[in-house]
């Protein structure tokens, strides 16, 4: 059984069909991709799952659990983080900060908090352990301390990947995760996805719209367009896919004659 | 009786949202809650009255003295309070405006007296019958000038370069400057512009009141009260918002209690605001993402 | 055309660029490659006087702009289509267009210009009067060019056209870049992460480097050579 399985969600806004009988499906451990043109409807569909819109139709289970039926606050606690395609971190706090924010859903009471109990204080000490050490993987131990709002888009895209996986998930959702990266940074990144996969054991479900990462590490991909899948498979298969040539990816030297 | 009541409530209402489209066109476009927005009005009042009383000036002319003067007034206050503290929190930047509210209460107190004078209205003010409907005049008139400004304000943010610029630079206010826009002149437009209407209302009021230092005051609360049932930010929330509280509160002062009509209007917009937060003409914030 | 000499900008207390000094000849595409945080975005944020140098010295034409602020650049035929596009969300296309000529003298002109700019980009006339807020990413990167364009610049600076948009569109955006380029005679100044992208229609490339941010300039024409 997926860890996790879209079926038939169908969104509205207004008159617009945004999602139409979406069906998905990811496996524990797997890096799939979801691209499609702007506007096809892959963040609707992050924004299904992370429970920001409640769709009109279809379902969502993730490990066996009916995500509709749960609030958007319980899906990080079901193990969902995700990044977003803007970025949504705190910008006037650092970047230590706002990793450590990552726990938050692992905290115990706000009282417990409040009164500074020791469990609150070795929460602390254990967040900021943890935090020190994602930032470590992600080569962000340089910038701990900088306000995030002066930081390049590039790291502060990292530092929301960190802030998702500060919170222990078993499966992130990546919204462009190489917006505004160069090639070799993107280069990078691959590795530093596939590693977090390896290492952890965390499903990995990106939108991206750089293809040389999305065909280097996806094992399986999703195409959307006008808010229907119209295919589904791995990289090669979707590359020669004429469906998707015409949709999306367009012809591939298109600006190379001149 | 609920027609006569409706038209001098749509009067008072006129009123309110000329202030509160000063107030949100402040806050929309340089991000300030203007606690001055009222005096202006009453400052404008003074100076007609003035003109009229002692320099013997026709009520026409007065009028636009007096317009002038405190849209001059307006830019001041920018010029001087706001500007200086560009980087300031919000919250620091209301109280600078509570400053200077303060500072025109005083100064018109000492210069003007605290003692109320009575402003002479030019426009006739018996009442009409209309359809046996007993209205009074100052109401129409007041009606009348409300739409008449409303209709303009649409027709230069709609038409004009400049008040496109002004749409522009509150969306963003880099991007504006990008397209050649001299972001502090705009600033200096929109509190001209606000100060003007600020005085549209205050000498609207005159001869229905006395004039006195706070003679604004109960119009500025529910002006504050329209912008926010408006939704703060929303030209035509502020107008609807203000020919509501004026409606409401008329209604309720006729068939609750007059004692309580304020009371009833506000508690009234509690529970506007309580079934929908954003306001009735708000957008609801929520981050795309 | 462009000349930038011992550049130094920075933000508040923290340095963004530390000298940087290139050329760039008119007419020409130029593409300033780099890595993330090399001071790229602040290069073109420079030059249109968004944010002043603290030292060095910016020359168009030979005439100093580098204390000119951003509104007056314009003007000076200088147009900055900045990252992040920037369109007016709750104005119309046709609104945000218009703006774009907003410092224009010869206002009897605008009109042929609208035509011309959304005969580049057909989508824009389809939906002149739709909300910019309402279209899609690769559609707001032609709106913002296309309003850069109604100021008729002899310089344009853009800032990574391609974030967040689908390669399919990506490509018809940098065709249309290069086509104005030829058919405007405007000089182009690109800012892009992806070098591939860029070389491809880019005269000169010039990168910025890490922390170092001195910028050099070297002709290319294949894109395989910058691969690092």
């Amino acid at each position: 059984m997926p860890q996790l399985q879209a079926r038939d969600v169908t969104v509205r806004f207004g008159g617009l069909l945004a999602l139409d009988r979406v069906s998905l499906e990811v496996n524990q451990g797997e890096i799939v991709g979801l691209i499609g043109p702007n506007g096809a409807g892959k963040t609707t569909l992050f924004n299904c799952i992370s429970r920001y819109y409640h769709p009109d139709e279809g379902s969502l289970v993730f490990e066996g659990h009916q995500l509709l039926q749960r609030r958007p606050h319980d899906i990080i606690g079901l193990g969902i983080a995700r990044t977003f395609q803007n970025v949504e971190l705190f910008k006037t706090m650092t970047t230590l900060q706002n990793m450590m924010v990552g726990l938050h859903c692992r905290t115990g009471s706000v009282w417990t908090n409040m009164l500074s109990f020791p469990s609150a204080r070795r929460f602390e000490r254990e967040a900021y352990v943890k935090a020190c050490r994602v930032a470590e993987i992600l080569g962000l131990s340089r910038v701990l301390d900088q306000v995030v709002s002066n930081l390049p888009f590039g790291y502060q895209k990292i530092i929301e990947l960190g802030r998702a996986l500060v919170s222990d998930p078993k499966l992130i959702l990546l919204d462009e995760p190489a917006a505004g990266r160069n090639n070799q940074e993107t280069k990078e990144l691959a590795g530093l996805i596939r590693q977090i996969r390896n290492e952890f054991g965390i499903t990995m479900l990106l939108v991206e719209h750089d293809m040389t990462l999305v065909m280097n590490i996806c094992e399986r991909i999703y195409v959307l367009d006008f808010g229907r899948n119209i295919a589904h498979g791995a990289p090669a298969e979707i590359q020669s896919n004429p469906a998707v040539i015409e949709a999306y990816l367009g012809e591939k030297n298109a600006l190379a004659e001149a | 009786m609920i027609a006569q009541q409706m038209v001098s409530g749509l009067a008072a209402g006129s009123l309110y949202a000329l202030t509160a489209l000063g107030l949100v066109l402040i806050f929309k476009n340089t991000d300030v809650v203007n606690f001055a927005q009222g005096d202006f009005g009453m400052v404008a009042a003074f100076v007609a009255l003035m003109a009229i009383s002692q320099f013997k000036v026709p009520f026409v002319l007065a009028t636009l003295v007096a317009i002038v003067t405190t849209a001059i007034l307006a830019v001041v206050v920018d010029r001087l309070t706001i500007r200086p503290m560009k980087n300031a929190s919000m919250l620091s930047l209301m109280i600078a405006t509570l400053g200077v509210y303060m500072i025109l209460h005083g100064v018109a107190g000492a210069i003007w007296g605290r003692d109320t004078k009575a402003f002479p209205s030019p426009l006739p003010s018996d009442p009409v019958s209309v359809n046996g409907v007993v209205i009074g005049q100052g109401h129409l008139w007041i009606l009348a000038f409300g739409f008449i400004i409303s209709a303009v304000l649409f027709v230069f943010f709609r038409y004009t370069t400049a008040g496109l610029a002004m749409r522009a630079t509150a969306e963003d206010r880099m991007a504006a400057r990008l397209m050649g826009v001299n972001v502090s002149r705009i600033f200096a437009l929109t509190w001209g512009v606000s100060g003007a209407l600020a005085a549209v209302a205050g000498i609207l009021l005159a001869p229905l009141v006395y004039l006195s230092p706070n003679m604004m005051s109960d119009v500025l609360v529910k002006a504050y009260a329209a912008a926010v049932l408006g939704g703060f930010g929303s030209l035509p929330g502020a107008i609807v918002g203000g020919l509501f509280i004026g409606v409401a509160e008329n209604l309720a002062g006729e068939f609750i209690s007059t004692e309580l009509r304020t009371t009833f209007a506000f508690v009234l917009i509690v529970v506007v605001l309580a079934v929908r937060p954003t306001g009735v003409f708000g957008r609801r914030i929520q981050a795309k993402v | 055309m462009l000349k930038l000499s011992d550049v130094e900008t920075s933000y508040g207390k923290i340095k963004a660029l530390k000298g940087v000094s290139m050329e760039v000849p008119e007419r020409s595409i130029v593409a300033l490659l780099g890595a993330n945080g090399a001071g790229k975005t602040t290069v073109l944020r420079t030059i249109s006087g968004v944010v002043h140098p603290l030292n060095g010295t910016i020359e168009l034409w030979g005439k100093r702009i580098d204390r000119v602020p951003a509104e007056r650049i314009v003007g000076m035929g200088v147009a900055h289509v900045p990252e992040g596009r920037h369109v007016f969300a709750g104005l119309s296309v046709l609104e945000n267009l218009k703006m774009g000529a907003y410092g224009r003298k010869d206002k009897s002109n605008i009109k042929g210009d609208l035509d011309r700019v959304t005969d580049y980009f057909p989508i824009l006339g389809k939906r002149r009067s739709q909300p910019a807020g309402t279209l899609s990413g690769g559609e707001q990167q032609m709106l913002a060019i296309s309003r850069a364009l109604m100021a008729r610049p002899k310089l344009l600076l853009l800032d990574e056209p391609s974030l967040g948009i689908a390669p399919k569109v990506i490509t018809e955006i940098f065709s249309i870049i290069r086509t104005i380029n030829v058919e405007e005679k405007t000089t182009i100044l690109l800012v892009e992460q992806n070098a591939f992208l860029a070389l491809a229609i880019a005269h000169y490339g010039a990168t910025c480097s890490k922390l170092e941010t001195s910028c050099f300039q070297a002709q290319l024409r294949s894109s395989s050579r910058v691969t690092r």
